[in-house]
């Protein structure tokens, strides 16, 4: 700022406009998110009832290390994050590059289609779901009856309601990837792949040679996001199954609001807190310096 | 052109936020002048509530109104989470006037919100001997009285008569739960498609209801004298066998989570339903196709001649601290819960009261016309007698852990003692509370 | 002869793979749109419409001011969505073509921030918002939101790739750095604007705990905490009413998406999107 004081009048400008435009940001963030997220800082340290705050120094952080739930919830949340954010962006990926081929018919139709899901809000979802998965008579297991397959206990064994999770998840955010996958694609130029038809390469190695690298800003944005929204996962286990059976289910974010409106620990779930933003600003970098996504 | 598009777009979002500002300035602020008047009639207050509860405090709102113009109650519909009571409670500022609190969970309020409720020792002490000992013994703390209770929740069996009937089932025999599975079997054999009885028997529902009706019931406890915690006792270890039992005879119909209860009711794909009164709202209103098929019998007994009387849910209603208007904040609850005309309303929203004197009263024992006989008759008939549960200072911290013994039981995991002994230890380190020998 | 036949048989694959997740992304929708015409009775029971539709109508008009409610979602995502836009694109802006003293630990505020779930900031935006008496008001619901760390770094990221030179050449001739942001660089920005005017309209309408925590009255109730309102259990449920709710909900949803996502598309051929 003090170089803003500076009299030539060109350089003035030049240096006092990026504050100028970062502060209406600046000004807003520092009061409805900085602020908060100090006090939730403060909050971790401390213990906290009726108004009164007394400070426990890490006894929130020793406590949440030595429950053998939290670790759980931790787990459950690595196993969704490794097996639905790769899972749903290939599917995204494969549908994007279907519909972006010129063979498609209603491709308008079918784009719509799949963003739908995104669109929905949580307590409809949470109602459709709970009731398509029912184990006794909800029709994804009338439909796999069809087809000879015994029912499956959705909720009452623990593999199965993770692949119900993450399922649904994926159900929900396919097609939003897609969509964001498919501004990426059209950017792709026509000629790279006439080349490429012009050497004879087939549609997967074409996928995986030309499509795939020229994406990789795109999917690492979308991959970067879906591990944000993963770890913060709270409520489709909450929803759909507790948590339970046996909390095989619960994510860290879902032990952690049960921690503050279930106990009232609002120090301990800050606390938790601040340790799942240190692993996502951990996996995240990871990422980024993984696949050299350079400037991002 | 943009530019001007953008800026105008701009402009107009400005524009609306400031008049919001200003509009809502003026709403906002004016309980200031309607300071209580001396009588305790006046002033404005918000009252805290869900589901059928807030709708019946509505209803009593709207006559208390009529009879006293200068007061203004409104009903605040919050989540049963308690989402929106808790950060004010926490935070010590901006509560609503009366919040509604469950039962069980009160005392875990009191002691983690230590001096953020009323003492209403001096407008409600006197009264302990109409209500229910049951209920009272939620409100009471040092001596002090800082709730009033509401409703209560006698629980029975819910069963269909129709279906019972084409089994040639007659509700009288069955005087054990032992009786009660060899009649499921039976209806299961003469009835195609239908299951004895419904629950969730995989711990995803918010609350193991069927357990927590059969461990009181028993006379189970959470806590000992010396409030250590005590689940794994023998009454909660055998309740909770008894409903393992249920599962593994096959007799039950898995419901999941509410809406999923509720629609195995109206498909009529099960025959029983072992939960409390207030059932009744959710039968009359989401299978009104069902009218007059359905009857009410007490609880069967573990062994004959057994206690057959449970408790579950039901509400306190308590005044916070924070409140500018605390007169007229008591008097309502006094006409919603010690008048006869206030429980009326009540019972019209299916809450049982655990006012006594209004048992006596007119409106009490009306015929229910869906069901075709008065429910009230038999619920005061099963709530004479039901065995005290102290639910102590901790419940919301035990509340998950026993969710959880719950579906370690039903899907296998663990045994029942097991299970209850896990989740002891478990609530042993979250609270720091020692563990009864 | 054998190539034509093995695309005819590659399209038939394309065609049943698209149809079966098409099928699987709109089934739930459609479950919705046949449960708000039934009644109780038969809301679990039918998988096709009934003919309950006005009735269930009634029931969600009496239990709630839609109308009003609607509104509340509409205008709050919006002015939210606009805002977040335009203040993202400004300080993205800044970030991306400025040289100036603290951007690098201003940037990495803003990285670090958008990693914290914002369930984090629940309580003590509740304390901000009671001591400044905004509680159950419009404010409550918009200014905290009205900026978002997530914005201003995809911003950043468009802008990364905007030619320097043009905004240099723009100097030269005159035109001030507001000038030269609105109408040189936002122009070109239409697909990142699209982009991040989506997902801020689809996270605001979605956002549910912070407004069950400040907003008290029916009148101030937004699309999600309304419908949570009305399947409290241990109530009778309307479910019929409550999905002709979450409809009715759901159609501003629609309508905008349509609208935008031509230029989401648009502004991608264009070639302005480089990740």
């Amino acid at each position: 700022m003090e170089e803003a004081k500076q009299p030539r009048f060109k350089l003035n400008k030049l240096k006092l406009s990026p504050y100028i435009f970062i502060l209406p940001f600046f000004l807003l963030f520092g009061v409805f998110m900085l602020y908060p997220i100090i006090y939730s800082l403060v909050l971790s340290f401390n213990s906290w009832t009726a108004g009164e705050m007394t400070f426990v120094g890490l006894d929130n952080y020793k406590q949440l290390f030595t429950d053998s739930l939290f670790w759980k919830s931790l787990k459950n949340t690595g196993i969704y994050l490794i097996i639905q954010v790769p899972f749903m962006l290939l599917l995204s990926t494969v549908v994007a590059v279907i519909i972006n081929s010129n063979k498609v018919k209603f491709n308008y139709l079918f784009r719509v289609a799949f963003f739908l899901p995104a669109l929905i809000d949580l307590v409809t979802y949470s109602i459709v779901f709970s009731l398509l998965f029912n184990e006794s008579n909800g029709l994804i297991n009338h439909l796999l009856g069809f087809i000879g397959i015994d029912a499956i206990p959705w909720k009452t064994d623990g593999f199965w309601a993770k692949i119900m999770i993450i399922s649904v998840i994926t159900w929900r955010w396919m097609g939003y990837n897609c969509v964001i996958i498919l501004s990426g694609l059209q950017n792709i130029s026509e000629d790279i792949y006439e080349s490429a038809d012009l050497d004879g390469a087939g549609i997967v190695k074409k996928f995986f040679h030309i499509t795939l690298p020229m994406l990789k800003p795109i999917l690492l944005f979308c991959m970067i996001l879906s591990t944000i929204g993963t770890l913060q996962l709270f409520a489709e286990p909450l929803i759909l199954t507790g948590g339970g059976p046996s909390n095989e289910t619960t994510s860290v974010m879902l032990y952690l609001y049960e921690k503050a409106f279930g106990s009232f620990n609002f120090g301990l779930a800050s606390a938790g807190a601040y340790i799942v933003t240190t692993i996502i600003a951990v996996i995240s970098f990871l990422q980024i310096k993984f696949t050299g996504g350079g400037e991002i | 052109m943009k530019k001007s598009l953008f800026l105008k777009m701009m402009a107009f979002a400005l524009a609306c936020l400031l008049l919001v500002a200003c509009s809502s300035k003026d709403s906002s602020k004016t309980t200031d002048d309607s300071e209580s008047a001396g009588d305790g009639t006046s002033g404005e207050i918000t009252v805290a509530s869900w589901a059928a509860a807030a709708d019946a405090l509505e209803e009593a709102a709207e006559n208390y109104m009529e009879e006293n113009p200068d007061a203004k109650i409104t009903i605040q519909r919050v989540g049963h989470g308690y989402e929106n009571i808790i950060p004010p409670l926490t935070a010590g500022m901006g509560a609503p006037d009366i919040v509604h609190v469950e039962q069980r969970d009160f005392q875990t309020f009191l002691r983690q919100f230590d001096g953020q409720f009323m003492d209403l020792t001096d407008q409600i002490g006197e009264r302990k001997d109409e209500f229910a000992a049951i209920a009272w013994e939620a409100v009471e703390k040092d001596d002090k009285v800082l709730g009033v209770p509401w409703d209560l929740g006698p629980a029975a069996v819910w069963y269909r008569a129709d279906y019972y009937e084409e089994a040639g089932i007659n509700p009288d025999d069955i005087e054990t739960w032992d009786d009660f599975i060899e009649a499921g079997k039976q209806l299961q054999e003469k009835v195609d498609g239908v299951k004895m009885v419904t629950f969730d028997t995989s711990g995803s529902d918010a609350n193991p209801s069927t357990w927590m009706i059969l461990m009181n019931q028993l006379s189970g406890q959470y806590n000992d004298e010396e409030g250590n915690i005590n689940f794994a006792n023998e009454p909660n270890i055998k309740a909770m066998e008894m409903v393992k039992k249920f599962k593994d005879e096959g007799i039950v119909y898995d419901s999941g989570d509410w809406s999923a209860l509720v629609r195995t009711i109206t498909n009529g794909d099960a025959a029983s339903v072992i939960l409390p009164v207030w059932l009744a709202g959710t039968i009359s209103g989401q299978a009104s196709d069902q009218a007059g098929q359905w009857n009410v019998m007490k609880l069967p007994a573990f062994e004959e001649g057994g206690p057959h009387q449970a408790n579950l849910g039901g509400g306190v209603l308590a005044v916070t601290e924070n409140s500018e208007s605390k007169d007229l904040a008591v008097s309502f609850i006094e006409y919603a819960l010690l008048t006869n005309e206030g429980q009326d309303v009540q019972m019209k929203y299916g809450l049982f009261p655990s006012w006594q004197p209004y048992y006596e009263s007119e409106g009490f024992s009306k015929e229910d016309e869906f069901f075709g006989f008065k429910l009230s008759d038999f619920f005061a008939s099963v709530s004479t007698d039901i065995p005290k549960l102290d639910f102590g200072p901790y419940y919301m911290d035990f509340h998950s852990e026993l969710l959880d013994a719950y579906g370690n039981v039903m899907n296998d995991v663990m045994d029942a003692e097991e299970a209850l002994k896990n989740a002891e230890e478990r609530s042993s380190s979250s609270t720091g509370l020692d563990i009864a020998d | 002869m054998s190539k034509g036949m093995k695309i005819e048989f590659t399209k038939i694959l394309m065609y049943i793979f698209l149809g079966l997740i098409f099928i699987a992304s709109i089934y739930p929708i459609y479950w919705m749109l046949s449960a708000s015409t039934l009644d109780n009775t038969n809301i679990f029971k039918k998988l096709t419409p009934g003919t309950n539709l006005f009735e269930n109508f009634r029931i969600l008009q009496e239990a709630m001011p839609i109308w009003r409610i609607l509104f509340n979602s509409v205008f709050v995502s919006g002015v939210v969505t606009i805002s977040t836009v335009f203040f993202g694109a400004l300080a993205g802006y800044a970030f991306a073509k400025f040289n100036f003293k603290g951007r690098e630990p201003l940037f990495f505020v803003v990285l670090l921030t958008m990693m914290l779930p914002i369930q984090i900031t629940l309580v003590p935006l509740f304390i901000i918002m009671t001591n400044i008496g905004w509680t159950d008001s419009y404010l409550a619901l918009i200014v905290p939101f009205m900026v978002t760390p997530f914005s201003v770094f995809l911003m950043r990221q468009q802008m990364l790739s905007f030619p320097t030179e043009l905004i240099e050449s723009a100097r030269i001739d005159g035109s001030s750095e507001i000038n030269t942001f609105i109408k040189i660089v936002l122009p070109t920005m239409k697909s990142a604007c699209a982009a991040v005017a989506i997902i801020t309209f689809m996270q605001q309408w979605g956002n549910f705990i912070y407004h069950l925590v400040v907003i008290n009255s029916s009148e101030m109730y937004t699309v999600p905490l309304m419908l949570s309102m009305m399947v409290q259990p241990g109530h009778v449920i309307h479910y019929g009413a409550v999905m002709l709710g979450a409809i009715i909900g759901l159609i501003p949803m629609i309508i905008l998406f349509l609208f935008f996502q031509k230029h989401f598309v648009s502004g991608a051929l264009s070639g302005s999107v480089k990740g």
